[in-house]
């Protein structure tokens, strides 16, 4: 991954947020009564020391969802949900008050990462042609600085940044933020931006 | 008044007494705390990867086990510590997702291991540490009482 984001690719990966937001947002109106809307996505890149404030610092808890993605590129993907969006979108899902943290509110989470993962997959896919299998994904929950540094730690062999895709919703007055992280090697982004005809343009 | 100094992922700091010295969300990372007992001066360097020659891109040296402990015996040494009673503790290089090591391996292992072996090559005295596992860990050291605190979610204080 390279330190400056040009503005193409910048674009292209938040059509990609765009497109998989979109699905997942479908996917899970379906599942739901009340209607979920899509916010817009927006890609940022963070310093790691600066990551873990988005959740409140290193110390917070937040659930993580990661899953193994491979064929043509081998990557995986991790979606991240503060502690009171995850409670919140689990109550709108299955409309009682259960923990997140028994195994029924770490199903339903695990339910909620598989879809937008899934959307995800599915867009990075239509939209770039590569061929792409994704494994049942995984839950953790535990502390912010823990659970991200499973993509700081792979990003880290290349880079001190990770691109963060800002995937949420709006359940009628609340914003829920999810958000998806991509953690790959250089080279598969590489093997992404060539696919969507970029690959030239950025450094 | 005492203060406690925080320590950042890939960065690394220095305590006096009566300061005490901390790093929070420790997952496949692990905290290196050396510490000097008689002088109370404490020193920890919070690691992300095992091995610096492994990885091209390598100016943060507090991000390797092998050079981050390099730099943080360094430091020490300006605090004016004895070289030769120096000791450590360390926690961390848990391993958060089981499906991570099918692509990425354990890094949590090869970190503990990492940092093991260049204790040993220092000839620092590991008096304690807690390790591995699947769950993230917030530490405080005190250097008066010399105790490494160990903080989980949802799991009781642990003193080591």
């Amino acid at each position: 991954m390279r330190k400056n984001l040009s503005e193409q690719m910048h674009n292209a990966l938040s059509e990609i947020g765009n497109i998989g937001a979109g699905n997942a947002t479908t996917a899970l109106s379906l599942m739901l009564s009340s209607k979920l809307t899509m916010t817009p996505p927006e890609v940022s890149l963070y310093d790691f020391n600066q990551l873990e404030n988005i959740f409140g610092g290193a110390d917070a808890t937040i659930v993580g969802v990661l899953s193994n993605i491979e064929g043509d590129i081998n990557v995986m993907l991790l979606f991240v949900l503060g502690e009171e969006d995850a409670k919140h979108l689990i109550q709108i899902l299955v409309n009682e008050n259960i923990s997140f943290v028994s195994d029924y509110g770490k199903d339903v989470i695990n339910e909620i990462g598989n879809i937008m993962i899934g959307s995800y997959v599915a867009s990075l896919e239509s939209l770039s042609g590569i061929k792409m299998r994704y494994a049942l994904p995984e839950v953790c929950i535990d502390m912010a600085g823990a659970i991200l540094s499973v993509p700081c730690t792979v990003l880290g062999q290349v880079c001190d940044r990770a691109l963060l895709i800002n995937s949420g919703f709006q359940s009628g007055e609340k914003r829920i933020n999810g958000y998806i992280m991509m953690i790959s090697e250089s080279n598969s982004y590489d093997i992404i931006l060539e696919k969507l005809g970029i690959g030239e343009s950025y450094e | 008044m005492n203060k406690i100094v925080r320590v950042g992922i890939a960065q690394m700091n220095i305590c006096k007494a009566p300061d005490r010295i901390m790093t929070v969300g420790l997952g496949s990372c692990i905290g290196v705390v050396i510490y000097d007992e008689i002088k109370q001066i404490a020193g920890m360097v919070h690691i992300m990867l095992p091995d610096s020659a492994q990885i091209k891109k390598n100016q943060n040296k507090l991000k390797f086990a092998d050079t981050g402990i390099d730099a943080l015996l360094d430091e020490l040494y300006i605090w004016g510590v004895d070289k030769y009673s120096l000791k450590a503790k360390i926690a961390g290089g848990a391993r958060m997702f089981q499906l991570q090591a099918e692509q990425i391996g354990n890094i949590g292992d090869k970190n503990i291991e990492a940092v093991h072996m260049k204790l040993m090559e220092k000839k620092i005295p590991l008096i304690a540490e807690d390790v591995g596992l699947n769950f993230g860990r917030s530490i405080v050291f005190d250097p008066v009482t010399c105790e490494l605190v160990i903080m989980t979610s949802g799991k009781q204080k642990k003193i080591i």
